[in-house]
């Protein structure tokens, strides 16, 4: 397809969903959803997109789609409502945005706090998408060149980046919960010669783990357990006048805006590595190149834009690897996964060969769930900041019965809740220890992926390493792979500093 | 996270777990076909399903070492022993525990208990009643004694289905034990009722009114969406659920 074809096609996506009610009503429902979910301290886009998964059953694909990034979209953003108007942060990618948000409601500026903040996320929503049009293709013509071993080795550079990235701690306990995730993708019938490997003799585990309700008790058990145990008490909301789109400020850093907007798309297209860590990334460097640091902290405009900006910007950089290579940019992203491969549809490097225009009609929806997040983020802000007022421990019960249910109506196997549970609580201890949880989800997503591409490999150089070495794609990420792991280990880090400090002297 | 002070000791415990995991997905994995014919086909070390676990297990047990030694390095040792001492000082019946106790207790009864036996509006109903009123009121004198209360009647509802009491009931009338949860509900709401009229405190009756309308509208809601519009089977269902397809398939 050639640039105008191309243009052609993502215009038509884009008349097609705006000329059917029912999709508006899709869009628009799902996006407000999404906004409320992420304004609600303790309810996280993650599990927003795991429980309206379960709704899209009987949906179109197209339906699901629009329903599943309206969410999303809704979501990411709708986490600054908390961090401005009571200095709770919805979603752990409006953490930064608190720092500055606040601070600007206790001023009396609330109203145009959330103005700057819906039009950051909308800009930085269609950036993304922007990105997403132009690297998917582009990525996923490189993957159609990658052999067994490229994409064993892709999958093993995903659990590696992901733990190394998202790692609160010690780098080791990153990349240890990748391979705990790699373990349990191993449970179940092995896809070459139909083994059982680690079933412990239970017949319902011969099919494997199913990602969706390791994904709900991953995300969603903990937060239901930390949030109610831990007592929350909800602070009156700032005051709200009005909700201004703040044009003009936009205008004014425009800099900022391309720069944060990079940023998330970067760190989005890091697999596993969500908005939080793009938000942060985006305030640090805003803070960093500032003419003005010291204003950083006070409720500084820039700082608001560089994190809404690169939260938002990081959907689509998250989605560029989930549709080019079928690995998720983030823990959102890899319940779309989930919902994509429920709906029949494989991401990948033969997505576009499958479902030719898959991708342009994808980036049609988060172009479209942008506007439509600034159309209902200006006229309903007043509306949801009043939900802000409803304690966690009046809806965190009912989203614990949501995941549940979400959960069992996944192919009607109650066993999903069996290990669902046990499934929450572990993640529930391993957080608290300092293990990160996106390693261990991605190494589940990834690792039927790992293990079939590693044998069917080695099957086909007869048990040679050779073309780990000598393919270059393959040795490109095997020398990123080596380069990841040594510059994480302690050795490494002490040597740099020796340097560093007989350079200076 | 916990405080680096007892993160450190921590570290030592989990790393001696995810060792001893590596050790058995190794062990597992050598029980797997590594060069011997499996199903009538020779296998070779390079197709054997036991290869990527081998590398699972051997990443994990180097891994867990590096932790391991970390924390070793650190003060994770004294941070055991700390822990250790400290053990004398943790009540099982604080108020923090009462709070765990309170998500976990129900979270467990309601899956792996009341799934598959009580009718899913029952049981939902029960479920959040429960925890909805407990945290919203969030008083350590109406918790501790609505979870006591709350064990007790899962107490009574797990020695009926060890012991297959349930079925033989059930026998009996097919609704029983959904009868016998639909009084416990009722006794669970008049103990809390009683508790917040002894507190005397105003404000816990609007907010036990608001627990109690959460708790019956969620299943109001979900029941229709799963069973009717998404045509999803629920795990069981019994007496309440019966009574709703009937009366939505009389409308229709």
């Amino acid at each position: 397809m050639d640039i105008g074809q191309q243009f052609g096609s993502f215009f038509a996506n884009i008349f097609s969903i705006i000329s059917n009610p029912t999709l508006l009503l899709v869009l628009f429902g799902s996006t407000l959803m999404g906004i409320i979910f992420g304004a609600l301290p303790g309810l996280t886009a993650t599990l927003g997109v795991a429980l309206l998964t379960t709704l899209t059953y009987s949906m179109s694909t197209e339906s699901a789609m629009i329903a599943l990034m309206g969410i999303y979209v809704g979501a990411v953003y709708g986490g600054s409502y908390g961090s401005i108007m009571i200095n709770i942060p919805g979603t752990a990618a409006a953490a930064a945005t608190a720092l500055e948000g606040y601070p600007m409601a206790l001023r009396g500026e609330a109203g145009k706090a959330l103005g700057l903040t819906t039009t950051s996320s909308a800009i930085g929503t269609a950036i993304g998408m922007f990105f997403l049009v132009i690297f998917t293709p582009v990525i996923a013509a490189l993957a159609l060149q990658f052999t067994s071993f490229e994409f064993f080795l892709l999958a093993f550079f995903g659990i590696l980046i992901s733990g190394s990235i998202s790692c609160p701690d010690t780098v080791q306990k990153g990349w240890i919960t990748g391979f705990l995730g790699l373990f349990l993708a191993m449970v179940g019938r092995d896809p070459l010669q139909v083994y059982p490997r680690f079933t412990l003799g239970m017949m319902q585990l011969e099919s494997g783990i199913e990602v969706v309700p390791v994904l709900i008790g991953a995300f969603g058990i903990p937060q239901i357990i930390q949030v109610l145990k831990d007592r929350q008490v909800v602070a009156e909301p700032a005051k709200l006048d009005r909700v201004l789109p703040s044009f003009k400020t936009i205008s004014r850093n425009i800099k900022h805006i391309f720069r944060s907007a990079l940023i998330g798309v970067g760190i989005g297209a890091v697999p596993g590595i969500g908005e939080d860590i793009a938000a942060w990334v985006s305030y640090g460097t805003a803070k960093k190149t500032s003419k003005n640091p010291e204003k950083f902290g006070t409720g500084c405009e820039e700082g608001i834009i560089a994190s809404e900006v690169a939260n938002n910007a990081c959907i689509g950089g998250a989605m560029i690897p989930l549709l080019s290579m079928g690995i998720p940019g983030s823990p959102p992203a890899a319940m779309l996964l989930g919902a994509l491969m429920l709906h029949g549809v494989a991401p990948g490097p033969m997505l576009e060969i499958e479902q030719p225009g898959f991708t342009l009609k994808i980036s049609a929806i988060l172009l479209l769930a942008s506007f439509a997040m600034w159309v209902v983020g200006i006229l309903l802000a007043k509306q949801v900041v009043k939900l802000l007022r409803v304690p966690p421990a009046l809806f965190m019960p009912v989203v614990a019965v949501l995941c549940l249910i979400g959960s069992y109506a996944l192919g009607l196997k109650v066993f999903n809740l069996y290990l669902m549970i046990p499934m929450g609580i572990l993640t529930y201890y391993l957080t608290g220890m300092g293990y990160p949880i996106p390693p261990l989800v991605i190494g589940v997503i990834l690792g039927t992926m790992a293990d079939a591409n590693l044998r069917r490999g080695l099957m086909v150089s007869q048990g040679s390493l050779a073309p780990f070495f000598s393919r270059p794609v393959a040795l490109i990420l095997l020398i990123v792979i080596v380069l990841t792991f040594i510059t994480n280990m302690g050795f490494y880090k002490k040597l740099m500093t020796n340097l560093k400090g007989r350079l200076k002297k | 996270m916990i405080d680096k002070s007892k993160l450190r000791g921590a570290d030592i415990i989990t790393s001696v777990l995810f060792f001893l995991l590596g050790v058995w997905i190794i062990s597992g994995a050598l029980k797997m076909p590594l060069r011997e014919s499996y199903a009538g086909v020779n296998s070779v070390w390079y197709v054997s399903p036991a290869l990527l676990p081998l590398i699972i297990g051997g990443a994990i047990i180097l891994l867990s070492i590096s932790i391991f030694v970390h924390g070793l390095r650190n003060g994770g040792i004294a941070s055991v022993k700390a822990m250790w001492a400290a053990r004398k000082d943790i009540k099982l019946l604080s108020d923090a525990n009462i709070r765990y106790a309170s998500v976990l207790i129900p979270l467990f009864a309601l899956v792996y208990m009341n799934l598959t036996k009580v009718d899913f509006f029952l049981n939902i109903v029960l479920f959040l009643s429960f925890t909805i009123t407990v945290f919203h009121l969030d008083n350590p004198r109406i918790f501790r004694k609505t979870l006591y209360f709350y064990t007790a009647e899962m107490a009574v509802l797990l020695v009926l289905f060890v012991f297959g009491i349930d079925k033989a009931v059930n026998g009996i009338f097919a609704y029983s034990i959904d009868i016998l949860v639909l009084i416990m509900i009722v006794a669970l709401i008049i103990l809390i009722s009683r508790l917040i009229k002894s507190e005397g405190n105003v404000d816990y009756k609007k907010k036990f009114r608001q627990a109690m309308l959460m708790s019956f509208i969620t299943p109001l809601f979900i029941v229709p969406i799963f069973r009717y519009m998404l045509r999803i089977p629920l795990p069981n269902e019994g007496g309440i659920v019966n009574l709703m397809s009937m009366i939505y398939y009389a409308l229709r």
